[in-house]
Formats: structure tokens, sequence, C-alpha cells
């Protein structure tokens, strides 16, 4: 076998060792023993830090530099000093949110932005990728070295392609939700024990082996004079390294993951704060000496390859192996971890927001999650080696240490999250923004003009020659290129993040989650009240396959069956308070699963706007609307709402046009905005005009949550029209009835931006909104959906269907305008097709005589055709009064009863159900509005006393006064219905002949207008003949129960 | 007035103080008080005082294992 053949089988081998024992640990979990839960893997796992960096790199700058290599990893030791009070704080935080990711974490912190996810692990890509190309190098320079000079062509990309399936193998076999591998941690642990004895029993073969000790080395070095200066240190730098090394421990997205992800508790951070140091220490100890040795040795080759070159010069064969499994080792763990840390970032961060808008139900979401994982990881490596072609000629430090000034730009954001409620995410954008771009130019630019990519002018000169630009020495501070990098980079950062932070105005959730996360120890905050956004609840069945849609239908049935129990409910008994929890459970789970800034795309769908006034105008409201009623307004819809919101009342609108059109038409900024929109496009919120119940339900909620609101509906047309034949009718019919329900019930004003013509109105002037009544009635097609309806329930409540359908076709037929005419195929009769006019306008009054019409025919020829029974439940889920399918316009009714109660409650029905009522009474006002919810201006009260101005009232032997008043109220009026009450008392105030003819000539006035009157007699408080006389001007009304 | 270690390693101030002086005792101007000619066991003064430095942050940090575990 030849040698390069021999080291890749080596490293095969080694690699199928710790797949073995990942696979190991992995079973070990399943079966509830994990070998991965305590504090002395937790620890060896943090040691990934130690890459092909440490194992090579550090020799090649100890044998330039000095003692600067120990930078590195002073950095990380100052940083686990502040283990138990910063990264256990993080830890923390992060298992309360499941964020699974440096850049869900910032990303979470500052408003759940998808911008700062998506900039953070850009920023990372940008990390790792010559990090991933610094093991490559040094992996293939290892194997040409123990191949005594012999490679061949291919042999980085073979490494690469060799890692990447690894990488895919340890670290996406499925979809975790806490993002957890615990057989990949096994198998760092163990990496981690097996570079830190190679490269000490190198360092001691070295030391002791080849020279008489330490101090031998270390005399022979410094008493050359060409070697001297390595004992000196550059202060400066020195800081710096130590600065970003510091960063660099606890934000490459390897540590971030190794330490924090993988924490599986937070009392193993107690024994990594020392062990960690620790290891250290050890893996550097003889670093000076192998350095040393090199040097002294002159040891042909870069000096970064001396632990390697040593024992293979001196024949030591088999050390030189371990010294390579070793370095292998080192790079391995690193690439493996942080292709999988990364690939996990850019899955969550980058694509599944995009992927989120066009996957279609019915797809294997996990499936499709999975295998974009694990092209992210291939890509991740296949970056670096392309990187590694780049910059070979580099010193593999150089290559580090670009990526740590990287990783420190995250530092100002991560701190001042954990510290500082003030720190907005406006400040993170800018100050990460502006460090990424002065870190590319003072670190990246420089590498890569270096390498012949760019001219070598901009380093001697500067951009177009300006000499104060010149990426490695800008202003002529001269500083060293690093402490240059450094500094500029994370002083602009830091200076933009407190600046912009301090000039912005947090978002509420911004001011949540600042709460939360500098507070996470305090015991008070359990006390904080956290704003919730309202959510549609739903049912558990609901949430559990939104949850499959993402993670797959058995993790998530395991998942909700595991939160019922915990909650001691069963999914029969679920009510509001368990689903709440539930969802704020799931938002956890998927934000483990797919990132922060997907939870916050799929969970808003459930989340309905929040209320929020506008900036006020300085202009007086020019439009006033009243609460409780819609309105409409084809040209002015958009100006009318802009005006209410504008003047402090809390706008939601609702539209077919997209919402930047909207938002810079109207100047609106806060209102919130959802896009009548069957595609799915953009990151604004959108409502398909197909799911009627969800946009009813958003809307609701919002009216819920609002003091005084005010909704734009651009336009129910449109809505309805969408839906023709899309929807049942039923549906579109249940969504106009309830929006007007609820708006006739609350505080709420509705602007339809709609014509004159959809609405049922003629002659309209556009100068006001104009106030809309009974729009299922009169907006476009919905009275003969409504017709039909109601007229498919008669059928299918009579024994007779087929007659049914003959006597309603033949009614419709004789009401103008409302079958249809031509159009309607004559053969079609009697096959059960309902012929109604989809334009046909159709009053209240007129609907209710057509259906009555239709049920007493029906019951002509179907005895047993009860028409209240059939149509109860339609005309209470339309919210009518049952009354209106008996009662007949233009005819008076008796009811009789000792105490006027039924006739109260009867006639606040109708009133409630959109007719247009008076009543005339003996009682207070006041009492009737209490009792009934009749409103006193409905009233007229029977009296002789009362207060000047508060009540109508009128004196009980006026009756010219009060006929007048009736006649005025019937002209006014467009479906009256009259309640006369306290007889008794008009007989005891004059006599009975007088209120006789005064009922007699009421009778003929409500006849002549269409009107309906009801007469409330008291049958013990007239004699026989009295009450028979009265009794003959009108019929009996057959009270319901 | 009593003074007491009771809950000493749970205050946050404490372990900023440990790091400020840490950083202070890894960077100029302490940094530079440890000659870079004379040795100690061997080592170079500064490098000895690295080590030392290191183990000393270590020792601390041990210490603080214990007193929880105990």
């Amino acid at each position: 076998m030849s040698a390069p053949l021999f080291a890749f089988a080596l490293m095969v081998s080694y690699l199928l060792l710790l797949s073995l024992i990942a696979y190991y640990a992995d079973r070990q979990r399943q079966a509830g023993r994990s070998i991965v839960s305590n504090p002395y893997v937790y620890a060896l796992s943090l040691a990934v830090y130690c890459t092909a960096w440490t194992f090579y790199g550090s020799i090649g700058r100890a044998a330039t530099s000095g003692l600067e290599f120990l930078t590195i990893y002073i950095g990380p030791t100052l940083a686990m000093l502040l283990g138990w009070v910063m990264i256990r704080k993080i830890v923390r935080i992060s298992k309360e949110y499941r964020l699974t990711s440096v850049s869900d974490f910032i990303s979470f912190r500052y408003g759940r932005s998808y911008a700062i996810g998506a900039i953070v692990t850009a920023v990372s890509l940008m990390v790792v990728i010559p990090y991933v190309a610094l093991q490559l190098i040094a992996i293939s320079s290892s194997i040409q070295i123990i191949s005594g000079g012999e490679s061949f062509w291919g042999t980085r990309l073979v490494v690469a392609v060799l890692l990447g399936i690894f990488a895919i193998i340890f670290g996406a076999r499925h979809l975790d939700p806490m993002e957890r591998h615990e057989g990949l941690v096994a198998a760092v642990a163990f990496e981690s024990i097996v570079k830190l004895t190679a490269f000490v029993i190198a360092g001691a073969y070295i030391t002791w082996g080849i020279f008489g000790g330490y101090s031998e080395i270390i005399d022979r070095v410094l008493s050359t004079e060409e070697f001297s200066h390595l004992i000196n240190i550059d202060y400066t730098s020195w800081f710096s390294l130590t600065l970003i090394s510091f960063f660099a421990a606890f934000l490459l997205p390897r540590q971030f993951h190794v330490m924090v992800v993988e924490n599986a508790d937070e009392s193993h951070i107690r024994k990594a704060m020392w062990l960690f140091p620790l290891y250290l220490l050890l893996i550097n100890l003889f670093v000076p000496a192998i350095a040393g040795a090199g040097m002294i040795l002159d040891v042909p080759g870069v000096k970064d390859m001396f632990v390697i070159e040593i024992p293979y010069s001196m024949g030591n064969i088999p050390l030189a192996a371990l010294v390579f499994i070793g370095g292998a080792s080192a790079a391995t763990a690193m690439v493996l971890v942080d292709s999988v840390a990364v690939g996990h970032m850019m899955l969550n961060e980058l694509e599944l927001p995009y992927l989120m808008r066009y996957i279609g139900r019915g797809r294997d979401l996990p499936g499709l999650l999975l295998n974009a994982k694990r092209i992210n990881i291939l890509l991740v490596v296949v970056l670096g080696y392309i990187y590694s072609r780049a910059v070979e000629y580099q010193s593999l430090v150089d290559i580090g240490l670009v990526s740590f000034v990287a990783a420190s730009q995250m530092g100002p954001a991560v701190i001042g999250g954990l510290y500082w409620r003030k720190g907005s995410r406006e400040g993170a954008i800018a100050g990460m923004s502006a460090g990424f771009v002065l870190w590319i130019y003072t670190a990246l630019v420089p590498t890569v003009a270096r390498a012949g990519w760019l001219s070598q002018s901009i380093l001697d000169s500067g951009p177009f020659g300006i000499s104060a630009l010149i990426p490695t020495n800008l202003f002529g501070v001269d500083l060293d290129p690093w402490t240059n990098s450094v500094f500029w980079s994370l002083f602009a950062n830091a200076s933009l993040y407190v600046l912009f932070s301090l000039m912005s105005t947090p978002t509420p959730e911004e001011r949540v989650e600042a709460e939360g996360f500098v507070e996470i120890f305090s015991e008070r905050r359990g006390a904080i009240p956290i704003e919730r956004p309202a959510i549609r609840l739903g049912t558990v069945d609901e949430v559990e396959s939104m949850l499959a849609r993402y993670i797959g239908a058995e993790k998530a049935r395991m998942l909700i069956d595991a939160d019922l129990a915990r909650l001691g409910v069963s999914r029969e008994r679920v009510d509001a308070r368990h689903l709440l929890d539930l969802w704020d459970h799931v938002e956890r789970v998927l934000t483990g699963s797919l990132g922060t800034s997907t939870t916050r795309i799929i969970v808003e769908e459930q989340i309905t706007p929040r209320p929020v006034a506008e900036r006020m105008g300085a202009a007086p409201l020019k439009f006033r609307l009243e609460p409780g009623k819609i309105y409409f307004s084809a040209e002015k819809a958009y100006e009318v709402f802009t005006d209410q919101v504008t003047h402090g009342f809390e706008g939601l609108c609702v539209t077919r046009r997209p919402p930047e059109d909207v938002r810079s038409r109207c100047g609106l900024r806060e209102t919130p905005i959802i896009w009548l929109n069957p595609k799915r496009e953009g990151r604004e919120k959108q409502i398909s005009p197909a799911n009627l119940p969800l946009l009813f339900l958003t809307i609701k909620t919002f009216v819920e949550t609002s003091r005084k609101g005010v909704i734009l509906l651009d336009n129910l047309e449109h809505l309805v029209l969408a839906n023709e034949k899309v929807i049942p009718e039923e549906d579109v019919l249940d969504f106009v009835s309830q929006l007007e329900n609820l708006i006739h019930r609350t505080n709420t004003r509705l602007i339809l931006a709609d014509s004159p013509d959809f609405i049922g109105f003629c002659g309209v002037s556009e100068v006001e909104p104009v106030e809309v009544k009974g729009l299922i009635f009169t907006a476009g097609p919905l009275p003969s959906y409504l017709l039909r309806a109601f007229i498919l329930a008669i059928i299918g409540g009579t024994r007779s269907p087929e007659a049914a359908v003959d006597i309603a076709n033949s009614v419709l037929s004789e009401q103008s305008g409302i079958a249809e005419g031509a159009s309607c195929d004559p053969d079609m009769r009697g096959m059960g097709l309902i012929e109604i006019d989809t334009r046909c306008k159709i009053t209240r009054r007129h609907f209710f005589t057509i259906i009555r019409r239709i049920c007493a025919c029906v019951s002509r020829t179907d005895p047993g055709f009860d028409s209240v029974k059939v149509l109860r439940p339609l005309i209470d889920k339309y919210g009518f009064s049952i009354y209106e399918l008996i009662l007949n316009p233009g005819t008076t009714y008796a009811i009789e009863e000792d105490k006027p109660v039924r006739c109260f409650e009867i006639f606040s029905e109708l009133i409630h159900a959109g007719l247009d009522g008076l009543c005339i009474s003996r009682y207070n006002p006041e009492s009737l509005r209490e009792k009934y919810g009749i409103s006193p201006e409905r009233v007229i009260w029977l009296t002789q006393k009362t207060e000047e101005g508060k009540f109508r009232s009128v004196d009980p032997t006026n009756f010219p006064r009060l006929s007048s008043m009736i006649s005025d109220f019937l002209r006014r009026a467009e479906y009256p219905v009259i309640l006369m009450e306290g007889i008794g008392y008009l007989i005891t105030q004059s006599n009975y002949e007088t209120v006789l003819r005064f009922i007699q000539s009421q009778r003929d006035e409500v006849s002549l207008r269409g009107a309906v009157m009801l007469v409330h007699i008291d049958p013990l408080s007239l004699d026989t003949k009295e009450l028979h006389r009265l009794e003959g001007e009108m019929e009996q009304l057959k009270l319901l129960s | 007035m009593t003074i007491s270690t009771k809950g000493l390693f749970e205050q946050i101030e404490l372990w900023v103080l440990a790091f400020i002086i840490a950083v202070a005792l890894f960077n100029w101007p302490l940094l530079s008080i440890p000659s870079p000619d004379e040795r100690i066991l061997g080592f170079p003064e500064r490098l000895f005082y690295i080590l030392l430095v290191w183990l000393l942050v270590i020792l601390w940090a041990y210490i603080f294992d214990r007193r929880g575990s105990m």
C-alpha cells in the first residue's frame, strides 16, 4: 500500500472508530443511560476549541512570534472565569427559549429579527469557511509529511468529502427539536483525549527524548541572536488577540454549540470552569519546546508542521502516525461540529423563511428539512475547500485569526443583550453591519489581495492612492495588522450598537425579550406581566397537526401527549388556558427545530394583529363615525380610514392591495395591514380570501382587544366574488353575518371600500361615508345566497321536497327581479334547482315575506311542516328574530298577559335583530333599558310628570301628539315595529272609546305603512265586551317558548 | 460588623472582580514586570509568570467547584 493510501486508511479507520463511539452514545441515550451527561465529558467537549490551529499552527506562531500564541488560550481561560455568571446565563436563556444556535440567540433577543438572524448566519459562515480551510490544509499537509513527501492530486478534496460525509452521519441523521447530538459530543470528547495524548507524548519525546529537557531547548533558542526576540511581547497585539479569543471562546459556532446547546446541566459549567483552562494549559505546555526544537534542528518545511516533521525525520514513524491521528482528530472535530452548527443556522435563518412560502401542504417537510441541512453541511465543507485553495500560502494562524476577528463582531450585541435592556434591534443591526464591513475591509481584503485576487496596490498605497485607507493601517495609526482590524471593527461595532440603541424605541416584543434575557436569574421575573399576543387557539388536533408538519407526526403526537400529561388534562377536556400553554410550548419546540425567524413566521399566522394607534394628525377629525356601525365609501374609504387612525382610533386594514402601496399611499406606519392574497409573497401578514374563518377570527380578536377601533375592508365585493364557486355560499354568508353582528355589538367601526352598486345603494353622494344596514340583504349576491339557504332548509324539512321546489320557484317567479329569467332551463325545474338571480336586491321585510309565503304554501301540501322548527337554526345563526318569520308586515297583534313581560322581550329581540322599533309604554325608559336592553331613544313614556328633555314623553290624554309621534316614526323607519303597552293606563286617563278609536287609527296607519304593531293587553283589566272589541281589531300572536 | 465568605462565590460582583484582576495580570503593565532575561526553574521568568497566573485562575475556579459540590 502506498504511503498516502496508508495515511487515508488510517484516517478512515479513525473516523469509523469515532462513528462507533457516536453510535454507542446515541443508543445509550435512547436507553436512558446517557454517557454524555456528565461534567467531564462536557469539559472535554469544550476542547473542540483546540483544532489543527493548536496542534500545528501554535507551533508555527511560537516559532515566529514567540509567546504571542498563548493569547489564543488565555482568552478562553478568562471567558471561563465568567462561566458561572455569563455562560450559565447564556445556557439558561437558551434552554428557556429553546435557542439552538448563536444566530437564534441573538435574533431572539432583538425582537426575533429575521435580518439579524440572517446577518449572524452570514457572519458565522464567513467565520467557519477559513477555519475549515485551515483544517483541510493541515490534514493534507500532514498526510504529505507522513507519506514521505508523496501525495496525489485531490488529497485535500478527498479529505473534504470524507469529513463532509462523516459530518452528515454525525449531525444530520434526524431532526431534533433541541438540536442535541449526544453521539457527536461523545466523539468530540474522545477526540479531545486523543489529541491531548498525542501532543503531550510528542512533546515529551521531543523535550526529553531528543533533547535534555525544557531548559536546554529554551537556553539554546534564546542564546541564538536570531531567536532572542521571541521572548518579547508586543503588548498591544497581545491585548487585541486576547480580546478576540475571549469572544471566540463562546461565539464561534462550534463553541456555542457544545458549550450551550449540548449542555445537559448547568452545574457542569462549574467543572468546566477549571477543567477546560487546565486542558488548554496542558496542550500548550510543550508548544515552546517543540517550536524551539524545530528551530534548533533546522527542520525543513513550514514551521507549523514541526510536531509531525520532527518525529518523522527522527525515524519514529509510530509517533509520527500518532501525531497524524492527533492532528486529524483535532481538525475533524472542528469540521464536524462547525459544519453541523452552521448548516443548522443556514437552514433556519436563511433558507427556511423562504422555503416556508413555497412548501405546499402534503409535502414531507421533515424529510425536506433534513436533506436541506445535509446539503448545507456539505456546502460548508466545500466552501472551506475552495478557500483553502485560495489562501494556502498563509500560515495556519493567520487564516484562523481572520475567523476570530469575524466572530468577535457578535460580541457587543451578545454582551449588550445579556446585560443592557436598552440594547435594541436597530443597534444590533447597525453595530454588527459596521463591524462586519470593517472586518471585510481590514482582515479579508488583505488576505484576498495577498492571494493575488485583488491588486496589491491596495495594501501598499490604499484604494485610489488614499493612504489613510490602507486596509492594514487605517488612518495611519501604525498598529499591527490584527490590532488594526480588531480595533476599528469593534470600535465601530460597539459605538454604533450603543448609539442606535439609544436612538431607537424597542417594540413591546423586544422589551419583553430584553427583560427575559437580562432578568433570567431574577426571582421577580415571574411577576413581570408579559404581554402575550392574542392567538387563534383552535383545537388540540390543530396544534398537533401544525407541529407534525415540521417535525413529523409521531414526534408531534409524543410531544403533545407529554404536554397534556404535564398539564394533567386529557384531549377531550382541554380548555383555552391549556391551549395557550400548548401553543407556548409548540413555539419553543419549533424554535428549537426551525429557528427563531421561521417560527415567527409560522406562529404569526396564528397571531392576530395588535391594535395600535398611529401618530396623531394635526388637522381636526374630518369624518365622524359612530361605534358599532358599518359604512361604505368607494372613493374615500382610505381617506376616511386614515382620518380615523390619525385621531386616536386603533386601525386594522384588510386589503387586496400590496401593503407597501397602502402604507405609502396613506402614510401608515403602525397600523397592521392584512393582505388578502391567495399566493404567499413577501413578509407581510397575508390571509387567503378563501380562508374566511381565519379572516373573521383575526378581525374578531382585533375588535375584542381594541378600545376604539376602526377596520377598513377593501373590499367585500372582492371577497365575495373571489369565492364564487370556490367555497360554499354558506361560508360567505356566515362571514358577512358574523362580521355584521360583531361590529354592531362592539365599539368598532367598519368601513367598506365598496361601490354603491355592490352594496345596493343608488344615487349616493360620495361626500360622506354612508351607513349600511343589513349587508346580507343588499351586498352583491348575498341576498340570493341567503334566500337559497333558507329555501333549501325548507325543502329539506318537508316530506314533499319536489313540491317544495316547485312552490319556491313559483313564489320566486312572482317576485320581480328575484327569479332568474331566460337563462333558466325549464327542464331543470322540479330537479331541486332553485332559480335565483344573483343580482337580486331584496329588503329584509321582503325577504321574510317570501319565506313566509313559501312556508305557507308548503304547509298546505305538507300539514306536518313546522316552519319555525325548520328555520330556527338558520334564523339564530344569522342573528334574526324568529318573530320576523311569524309577524306579517301591516298587521297589528295582541299579546295578552297579566304583566307586560313577553311583549317587552319580543320587542327587544326584534330591535336587536335589526328592526326599527318604537315602544310606547307606561314604564320609565331607564327601567326598560336595565331590564330588557331597550334604549330610551326608542321609548315614548306615557306620563304626566317628567323632567324636561330627559326622556321622550307624552301626556296620556294627548292622543293627537301621540299619533303625530307614531306617524313620524313610521315615515322614517325602514322596517318598523311598534309596541303599545299601557292601554289600561290610557283608558283610565281618558276613556275606553277614545282609546279604541286611537287603536283603530293606528292600526290603519300600520297597515298602510307595512309596519308591525304589538299591543299588550291585560285581559283581567277589561270586561269581556271591551276585550272582545279590542281583540277584533288585532290578530292573536302565538308566543313561542 | 461581620465578615463572612458565605455566599461569596454566588455574587456576580466577585466574578467580575476576579475577571478584571485576571485581565490585569495577563496584560500590560503587570505583564511587563517579570524580566524576559531571568529564569525560574529553567523557564524564562515571563513565561513562568504567565503559567503561574494561569494556574492561579484554574485554582480559583477549582475552589469554586469544590465549594459547590460540598
